[in-house]
């Protein structure tokens, strides 16, 4: 079989050609043909009837007369037509009546036996044609004719068509090769010519050649320009491709990367979103188990959240009301328990508008079997990017505390009566002590000064006549009658001083101590004694109590240094929070800290009356001095190795207290000796320091 | 529908409902062969005994009628019926009645009728003259005279005496000769179909003679 697909386009193009115009020009000769002979057949038996009616009419009076001679005669006239091979005539009976029979040798032959047709019929038979039709003379049929001719001039004709058809053909044919042929070099050429140039490019992936143009100006040289144009850009595009090809691999690689990643992030997200479930339900349970009430709304005032305090507090769960309406829905109420409690003022809805707010509130509603405080705080719930999303609140039943509070209140409000009450006592009791102190301690004067001026009467005036006993005893009446009023003295003194109205005026206090230090000059008769004054500042106080204040401190340190050989008084000030504290230290016998308390007490003494004379009364004087300046006062020291003295004048600043504040390490305290020389004492560590 | 003659037509209705389911060509063959057993019947019993000389003649009479024409004023008054006259001795007995029952011409029924007066003759188109009238042959023709009556016999010399159409026997077929003259005298159209069977033809207007 010829595998016309695998044929080259030029035989293709060429046997085309030829089979169209072949196939065309066969149908329509055979059409042309068969048409002519159909054509021709029908014309034919009809002429052959005609031919019969003729004869047939010519020998109807023969038949109707009887006379065959007559119809033979006119049956011979078809000699004329030299198709007709035979014709006859028959009796309306069926028999023979006339015959023509146009070769003469078949006229042995026996006339064939009247064919069966009462109208015309005709059939084709052995190259031959019969016709066979009654003859009809005026409604009565007269007789019968038959016909028959051969079909030479048919046959004739079919080999003349057959013959023109085929001349037609073979020209045809001749045309349409030659033409394809011309046609061929017009198209198939330059198609042969790119398949070649295409089969190259293929083959060798060489883009560099090029299909030849041909001069045509059809589709095929644009296709041609095209395939060209098309080459170029795949040559450019192949270089391209190669490096896109590599940045494709790389490309994937890193998408690779990136879909693990992406996979380890989505389990990463399953995870943590279990976690978050687990989460949110531990949130809510712990939202839940929490006993402070916890609301939460949106922008719009629709809750989320609302715990499980939150509606055994208010008796109440979420209501999807609006916020205006919260008020009455929940019955909140200003802490007087009757107003409403404002819409704008609520702190949920102030929270939703972004303050950060606290309330007291009051709920009562049917719900709730008594009013119930609650102290709300509510903060603004924020996104990211800082705006407001809605609030929050929390609350608790304060019902508890405002009862306490109340209580508290109620029972201050009593302390604070009884205080003033007290005090007030206090105040009567201690003026009245302090009239009784004075009025006894003068009072006690005079009898004294009786007891001393008596006994001393009789010694100076019966001295000589007395036994020795009795003056002595009256010499130890009068030690203790001295005694005694010196003891009054100081207590007057003390009562005076608690009496006495401040004065404060600006004061030297070097001045004072000089002063001082002076009158106590006969104490130190026989007796090694260094003093060192540092320059001490001005300070605004009262001066005759301040120097009341120094002679005690330094009548004591005098009297406690008695037993050194070389007693050394120091008197310095240092800077304390901004105050002056002045310090009086002494090397004498010190005592125990234990008693440091007892230190200032009335009458309280440390020291037996038998190793150093004293009332008792000076400390308690120089703390009432001092306090009445609204300063302090107090003692540091060691058994056997000396004492000092701190105090300070006009009350302190608040904070923080002297005692809590450094002292300044190595920062030395300038202490003038009464000389006037300036000794520095070197702090040997930070006891010693404390001990100036 | 093909043309067939009449008798051949009737049947056809008559068989159509039985016939149709047949295909075309064997409805024609049945039709064919019933329609022609029926029309040869009658003519094969007639000529079971081969047709005697008058019955012939009487059938030419008939036939004569189909391939003559008659004038118009001949026809007109008296259109129907087509009547077959017969003169003086009837020679035809039962055979010309036979022949003419049921059949027509021009769409005129046939009919024979005996006359015995030629004047009688007047309304015949066909007048066949008894050989027993051979002596009034003169008169009979006289009394046709400006009739349109086709005068036949088969007297002796009948066309030469004035006579249209004359039976001869040629053996034993019945042939006939024709007196033009005659006929043309009576305006009659013979058919060329009919003179050229005749045994012959003559023109001679000798009357009576």
């Amino acid at each position: 079989m010829f595998q016309f697909r695998d044929y080259s386009i030029s035989k293709k193009l060429t046997w085309m050609n030829m089979l169209v115009s072949g196939a065309a020009l066969l149908l329509a000769g055979v059409a042309f043909v068969a048409y002519g002979l159909f054509n021709f057949q029908k014309t034919l038996v009809s002429n052959l009837s005609i031919e019969a009616q003729i004869v047939g009419s010519n020998s109807i009076s023969a038949l109707v007369f009887n006379d065959p001679a007559s119809a033979e005669k006119t049956l011979s006239a078809l000699q004329a037509a030299p198709h007709i091979e035979y014709a006859s005539i028959y009796t309306p009976e069926g028999q023979p009546f006339a015959a023509y029979w146009r070769d003469s040798r078949d006229r042995a032959a026996s006339l064939p036996s009247m064919p069966a047709a009462q109208t015309q019929i005709h059939w084709f038979k052995d190259k031959q044609i019969t016709v066979v039709r009654p003859i009809v003379f005026q409604g009565k049929a007269a007789g019968v004719v038959c016909i028959r001719s051969d079909l030479r001039e048919w046959t004739e004709r079919l080999q003349r068509y057959a013959v023109i058809v085929a001349a037609v053909l073979l020209i045809s044919l001749t045309a349409a090769w030659l033409t394809s042929s011309v046609m061929r070099r017009a198209i198939a050429d330059p198609i042969v010519r790119l398949a070649e140039t295409a089969r190259i490019v293929s083959r060798d992936k060489n883009y560099s050649v090029r299909a030849p143009l041909t001069s045509n100006r059809d589709e095929l040289a644009e296709l041609i320009a095209t395939f060209n144009e098309m080459l170029a850009q795949i040559q450019e595009r192949d270089t391209a491709l190669q490096f896109e090809i590599a940045e494709r691999t790389q490309a994937e690689e890193r998408l690779t990367g990136q879909a693990e990643e992406l996979s380890r992030q989505a389990e990463e997200l399953t995870r943590s979103q279990q976690a978050l479930e687990t989460q949110t339900l531990m949130l809510q349970s712990v939202l839940d188990s929490i006993s402070e009430g916890l609301v939460a709304a949106d922008e719009a005032g629709k809750f989320l959240l609302w715990n499980a305090a939150a509606r055994r507090i208010v008796g109440m769960g979420a209501a999807n009301v609006p916020p205006e309406q919260w008020t009455d829905h929940y019955g909140t109420f200003l802490p007087d328990t009757v107003t409403p409690f404002p819409s704008e003022q609520n702190p949920l809805l102030r929270a939703i508008r972004g303050e950060a707010c606290t309330a007291e509130m009051y709920v009562r509603n049917p719900e709730l079997e008594t009013g119930v405080w609650i102290e709300a705080s509510a903060n603004p719930l924020k996104g990211k990017d800082g705006v407001a999303r809605g609030g929050v609140v929390a609350f608790r039943d304060i019902n508890q505390r405002k009862q306490d509070e109340r209580e508290i209140h109620k029972l201050n409000q009593e302390l604070e009566e009884r205080v003033v009450e007290r005090t007030a006592q206090l105040e009567a009791a201690n003026h009245e002590l302090e009239a009784f102190t004075y009025s006894v301690s003068h009072d006690l004067r005079a009898p004294l000064r009786h007891i001393g001026g008596f006994s001393k009467i009789l010694i100076e005036d019966f001295g000589s006549t007395m036994v020795p006993d009795a003056r002595h005893h009256l010499e130890r009446i009068g030690d203790g009658v001295r005694r005694m009023g010196q003891l009054v003295d100081e207590l007057l003194n003390l009562a005076r001083v608690g009496r006495h109205a401040i004065e404060l005026r600006d004061t030297s206090l070097n001045l004072l101590v000089e002063e001082v230090v002076s009158v106590l000059q006969p104490e130190t008769e026989g007796r090694a004694v260094s003093w060192k004054i540092a320059d001490l500042p001005p300070a605004e106080c009262d001066p005759v109590l301040v120097r009341q204040v120094f002679q005690n401190l330094l009548a004591n340190a005098l009297k406690f240094t008695r037993p050194r050989e070389c007693a050394v008084i120091e008197v310095g000030h240092r800077q304390e929070n901004g105050q002056m504290v002045i310090a009086i230290r002494d090397n004498g016998v010190g005592f125990n800290m234990k008693y440091t308390d007892k230190l200032f007490g009335v009458f309280q003494r440390l020291h037996r009356a038998e190793d150093f004379e004293g009332t008792g009364i000076g400390l308690a004087t120089v703390k009432r001095i001092i306090h009445k300046h609204g300063g302090r006062v107090w003692a540091e020291a060691e058994l056997d190795k000396g004492a000092t003295f701190f105090f300070t004048l006009g009350a302190e600043p608040t904070m923080p207290r002297p005692e809590e504040a450094n002292f300044d390490e190595g920062n030395p305290i300038e202490v003038r000796s009464t000389e006037g020389k300036t000794v520095e004492v070197e702090k040997k560590n930070a006891a010693a320091g404390a001990q100036l | 529908m093909r043309p067939t003659h009449d008798a051949c037509r009737s049947q056809r209705m008559l068989r159509r409902p039985s016939a149709r389911w047949r295909s075309r060509q064997q409805l024609e063959l049945v039709a064919f062969a019933l329609s022609w057993a029926l029309a040869v019947i009658p003519s094969l019993h007639a000529q079971k005994a081969s047709p005697t000389e008058y019955e012939v003649k009487a059938a030419y009479l008939y036939n004569f009628g189909r391939f003559v024409e008659w004038p118009n004023k001949a026809t007109a008054p008296n259109r129907s019926p087509f009547t077959v006259c017969v003169l003086g001795q009837d020679p035809f007995g039962q055979a010309l009645d036979a022949i003419l029952a049921g059949e027509s011409i021009d769409g005129a029924n046939t009919a024979a009728v005996r006359i015995s007066k030629p004047q009688e003759a007047v309304n015949c188109r066909i007048l066949f003259i008894s050989s027993s009238e051979d002596r009034q042959l003169k008169q009979i023709l006289v009394a046709l005279e400006g009739t349109s009556v086709l005068t036949v016999s088969d007297l002796p010399q009948f066309s030469e005496r004035g006579g249209m159409v004359q039976f001869v026997l040629e053996g034993k077929r019945v042939r006939f000769e024709v007196n033009l003259t005659p006929v043309e005298h009576a305006h009659l159209a013979l058919s060329s179909q009919l003179l050229k069977v005749a045994a012959s033809l003559r023109r001679s207007d000798r009357l009576g003679d």
